[in-house]
């Protein structure tokens, strides 16, 4: 039976909603069970789901809470829900009592030392929050996305003025003096600082950095749309300045989708002018040359290649061994031997952004024009609906046409799982390539989901299933711990690889000239 | 500093400087300013009959009864309908009354003063529990009881009182909450120490008082009735105790620019409140439905809207804002010390200072949140706690249940968009 | 800046680490607790006004109350 009970004046974040609605579903008699803030969107969802919500006004200030259980229980489970809402069965004992403030200043009064705010609310109160932040001389790293564009000026140049920094909007990852913002893996600390627009980019730089032993003291996000011309790259060259001037640092990094040519040449230059090394990674960018004290790379593994060099050389090296230092890599990546390829298209599943932006770029040289939700080119945008895919294709699952609703698929790649194994029975598809991202922020059990499944539908290398490429952003000391996962992975039949950049050009391979199938659309 | 800061400043100190004391005892057609012969004051903001609440339709019933203006709840309810009664908020006439709240001019009152200002307030003698006339009973029990208190209660009390005043001057209220709170009240829904200590301090001297008194009920008896009633009824000291956060509120008066809130009230159908810089214009919106712990026997279909005038309490810095003084409270309203705690932690943060006389012993004696900033609230989006009781929504039903309850938020958004008009340029 | 020998507020921030406010998704909080980064935990909830009003509020309170 399905019941709408309302709860008249409390508010809860979307994400506590999410999860209380979970835990309900787990409870054997819960066939549905939704808890949404009574606007007319979410009024019209639940009719929809039907649930009979009485007419007349409702207010931003009720909750609807709809159960579909048995009619006896659905009292006892509507208290369960309250119950739960205002004590999370998942929240230590001692936090249920701690007082926490519930506004910024009274934040502030509780932890004066504070000097930053982490902003993840709802896009559109998060720049005031921010506002109030940098107005009271803190540094701000700003998650929530659908922050407008003049608020990002305008919330930068505040910043700038005050001697203090934007990371974001839209930034999912930051590294302080070796502590993780945001989504971040468990990496070693040394004498690198990065500036990147991409936060999966950031991860997957300083995983691959640490793999060479070389550790991060700081990396700083500035979100997406920094580096447009209309920003300016404020956070960019703020960032980069505040880099070069902290003694412990001996590299720069700048990583990011290729700027606009103006802010371009503001990061170039005060690299150049830092007096310490530099790498800049504009990814998918076309080739330049390397101008020492900076060197360019496209791809990040390249980026972490080439840090990698510096360090041990020293900034004075010379071209030619950098240049050797990348081929050296790039001759290091596994190629798949003729038998192995595969009739049928290459489809890529990502919850990283930037790793979906990378593979793509690895791809279309071998394979052709690759389709995404995201991808390199707007005339390779997938038409109409992003789930169904033609031809190669490459699906971003953090785009915002996924997340209404739904937890980020870092943090539950569900979704993700579903499409997958979806794609798994696709006569059509030759090979899978995904990411699995740890780190703090990510999922506990990333792939226990999808390595059931695949145990369930009896996968095997080397069958006529498509062959799972994947590769594992992550380190060991992450919380789900690197070979743990690699493992799992592994015996379930995935081919696991080193970096984003070797999985992408090795799944390439594996689906190049898809024989006697032709592309039906485009 | 800003001059919203300023203002809101200067309205805070005043509000620290008032000195409420009791004087005396009166009835309300004799003391109460602007009380008519056919009006019944009421809680809360003002309201037509057609629109009250169980609880508040049954109090006035039983007033109406026991004015005499009506032999038969029947008759009395034709007079009410017939527009024969003038209604007006307690508020309108520097009264307040909890629940119900309706004073009738044959009540007896408590006369307050502000030893600062020489301002008065006033407030109703409390009833006591279950079926009484704030809770909207009207039976002949109840009546029985109202006439009992104006007959011998007033009379005794008042020599007493009178007494008292002549020796020592006003019984200061300030420092009996101040005592209180350190004793486990926090003087909303927990008085049992501010009434210990007001019965304590009086007691000497209304017995003194029965001496050549030329007084009818001053006798030894109905002293004796008297301290019975008092000490059985653990709220006893809450109407006086309103009564002084109302006159030190009112002492505030008009401070140009000041968003601090000088009043919360609930008519059992409307929540109000004012402000400091916008006058005594009342901003409304429906009640709050209470969410509380009931008494056995009791459904959430029960419960009638927030009522009374006692939000004065949290208004002036006590109450709900002093949970944190009142660890026992939590066995009555559901939840743990830590909980009560943290409510008085939360509303620091809509709050202009914190209160230099009241203070909270768990806390280092950090003063209680004190003086609610209207901007503040609206820009946090947290609104007042009440800690108070919930009255069942037929009238003569009584008491269903007690705990938090939060204030809705409208009132206050169109009190912020009344102050923007007021202020902007 | 107050004075020319006062630390550029990023660079105190790097030099002396994340001391964290945690505005929004509780993960994070626990996430920087787990790592031993001196954080607060707001429990965050909507304005009740619109932007519009806010504004003017601030506008009128002066500098941020």
């Amino acid at each position: 039976m399905k019941n709408m009970h309302i709860v008249k004046g409390v508010y809860y974040d979307s994400v506590t909603l999410m999860l209380v609605a979970r835990e309900l579903k787990q409870i054997e008699d819960v066939r549905e069970a939704t808890l949404n803030i009574a606007t007319p969107a979410n009024i019209a969802i639940m009719r929809q789901a039907g649930f009979e919500i009485p007419e007349g006004a409702h207010s931003p200030d009720d909750l609807l809470v709809g159960l579909d259980c048995p009619a006896e229980r659905q009292q006892e489970l509507f208290q369960t829900a309250r119950t739960w809402l205002a004590s999370p069965p998942w929240k230590k004992e001692s936090e249920k009592t701690t007082y926490q403030p519930k506004s910024l200043d009274g934040a502030l009064s509780i932890l004066p030392e504070a000097n930053l705010a982490l902003v993840s609310i709802a896009g559109r109160y998060a720049a005031a929050e921010a506002t109030k932040a940098l107005e009271r001389g803190r540094n701000v790293m700003l998650y929530s996305d659908n922050v407008s564009l003049e608020d990002e000026i305008r919330l930068k140049q505040l910043a700038h003025s005050r001697g203090l920094i934007v990371m974001g909007p839209d930034c999912g990852t930051a590294v302080i003096n070796g502590k993780g913002l945001g989504f971040s893996n468990a990496c070693p600390t040394g004498p690198v600082g990065i500036v990147s627009a991409s936060g999966t980019g950031l991860q997957e730089v300083m995983v691959q950095l640490a793999r060479r032993g070389i550790g991060v003291k700081h990396g700083l996000g500035t979100g997406g749309r920094d580096v447009k011309t209309e920003v300016g790259g404020i956070s960019f060259v703020d960032g980069l300045n505040a880099l070069a001037r902290d003694p412990d640092i001996q590299v720069l990094v700048a990583i990011g989708k290729p700027p606009a040519a103006e802010v371009r040449a503001r990061i170039l230059a005060t690299m150049e002018q830092s007096g310490k090394a530099g790498v800049a990674c504009f990814m998918g960018d076309r080739n330049h040359p390397d101008a020492p004290p900076v060197f360019f790379a496209t791809q990040l593994e390249e980026c972490a290649q080439v840090v990698s060099v510096l360090l041990e050389k020293g900034k004075q090296v010379d071209k030619a061994t950098v240049k050797q230092a990348r081929q050296a890599l790039f001759g290091s990546y596994p190629v798949p031997p003729p038998h192995e390829r595969k009739d049928g298209y290459l489809k890529g599943l990502f919850t990283g952004g930037t790793l979906c932006y990378e593979a793509q770029f690895m791809a279309q040289p071998i394979v052709g024009p690759v389709w995404s939700n995201a991808p390199l080119h707007s005339e390779q945008k997938v038409q109409g609906n992003s789930l169904s895919m033609t031809g190669h294709c490459m699906v971003d699952y953090g785009e915002d046409e996924f997340t209404q609703g739904r937890l980020h698929p870092m943090i539950d790649p569900s979704l993700r799982t579903e499409r997958l194994l979806e794609q798994l029975k696709d006569p059509m598809v030759g090979v899978i390539l995904f990411d699995v991202v740890l780190g703090y922020g990510s999922a506990a059990q990333p792939v226990d989901e999808l390595v059931a499944a695949l145990q369930q539908a009896g996968y095997r290398e080397g069958s006529s299933f498509p062959t799972l490429v994947c590769s594992i952003c992550g380190t060991e000391e992450d919380p789900q711990v690197l070979s743990a996962q690699r493992t799992k992975l592994k015996q379930a039949g995935v081919k696991v690889f080193e970096s984003n950049a070797a999985a992408a050009l090795f799944a390439a391979l594996l689906a190049q000239s898809p024989q006697g199938k032709e592309e039906k659309n485009g | 500093m800003t001059q919203l800061k300023q203002a809101n400043q200067q309205a805070f100190d005043k509000l620290q400087q008032a000195r409420p004391a009791v004087v005396g005892l009166g009835l309300a057609s004799d003391v109460v300013p602007g009380m008519e012969k056919n009006m019944l004051l009421h809680a809360g903001p003002p309201i037509e009959w057609q629109r009250m609440s169980g609880p508040l339709v049954g109090a006035v019933l039983g007033a109406i009864l026991y004015e005499g203006w009506a032999q038969t709840p029947d008759e009395a309810r034709a007079f009410a309908a017939a527009g024969k009664v003038r209604f007006d908020p307690c508020h309108h006439h520097q009264a307040v009354g909890p629940m119900a709240g309706v004073v009738s001019p044959s009540m007896p009152v408590w006369i307050l003063e502000d030893e600062n200002t020489g301002k008065k307030s006033f407030a109703t003698l409390n009833e006591g529990l279950g079926k009484v006339l704030r809770m909207g009973a009207f039976d002949p029990e109840v009546l029985q009881r109202l006439h009992w208190m104006k007959d011998v209660l007033y009379p005794v009390l008042r020599g007493g009182v009178e007494n008292y005043a002549r020796q020592n001057g006003g019984l200061n209220l300030k420092n009996m909450v101040a005592q209180a709170l350190h004793m486990g009240d926090e003087l909303h829904n927990r008085n049992k120490a501010a009434t210990s200590l007001m019965i304590r301090t009086l007691a000497p001297f209304l017995v003194e008082s029965l001496e050549g008194s030329n007084e009818p009920a001053a006798t030894l008896t109905n002293l004796a009735k008297v301290f019975a009633f008092m000490g059985g009824n653990d709220h006893f000291f809450l109407n006086p105790g309103m009564a002084a956060a109302k006159l030190s509120l009112q002492g505030i008066g008009h401070v140009e620019g000041s968003s601090l809130v000088s009043v919360m009230a609930r008519n059992g159908t409307d929540f109000g409140i004012q402000v400091a810089g916008l006058g005594n214009r009342w901003f409304t919106c429906p009640a709050a439905q209470p969410d509380v712990l009931l008494f056995p026997g009791f459904t959430p279909e029960d419960v009638n809207p927030d009522i009374g005038d006692s939000a004065i309490m949290e208004t002036y810095g006590v109450g709900g804002f002093a949970l944190a003084c009142a660890p026992a409270i939590v066995q009555f309203v559901g939840g743990t010390p830590q909980d009560a705690t943290n409510y008085t932690l939360e509303m620091y943060e809509i709050c202009i200072g914190e209160n230099q006389h009241f203070t909270i012993p768990s806390l280092d004696f950090r003063g209680t949140p004190t003086g609610i900033d209207l901007v503040k609230v609206v820009q946090t989006g947290i609104t007042p706690v009440l800690d108070t009781g919930a009255a069942h929504k037929e009238p003569g039903k009584g008491q269903v249940g007690a705990g938090i309850v939060r204030m809705p938020s409208e009132a206050f958004v169109k009190a912020a968009e009344a102050f923007v008009e007021e202020y902007e340029a | 800046m107050d004075s020319k020998h006062a630390i550029n507020p990023l660079d105190a921030l790097l030099q002396k680490g994340p001391v964290v406010v945690n505005m929004g998704m509780e993960s994070f909080f626990h996430d920087l607790q787990a790592q031993e980064v001196p954080v607060v935990h707001v429990q965050w909830r909507p304005p009740l006004a619109t932007q519009g009003l806010l504004q003017k509020l601030q506008k009128i309170g002066g500098e941020s109350s």
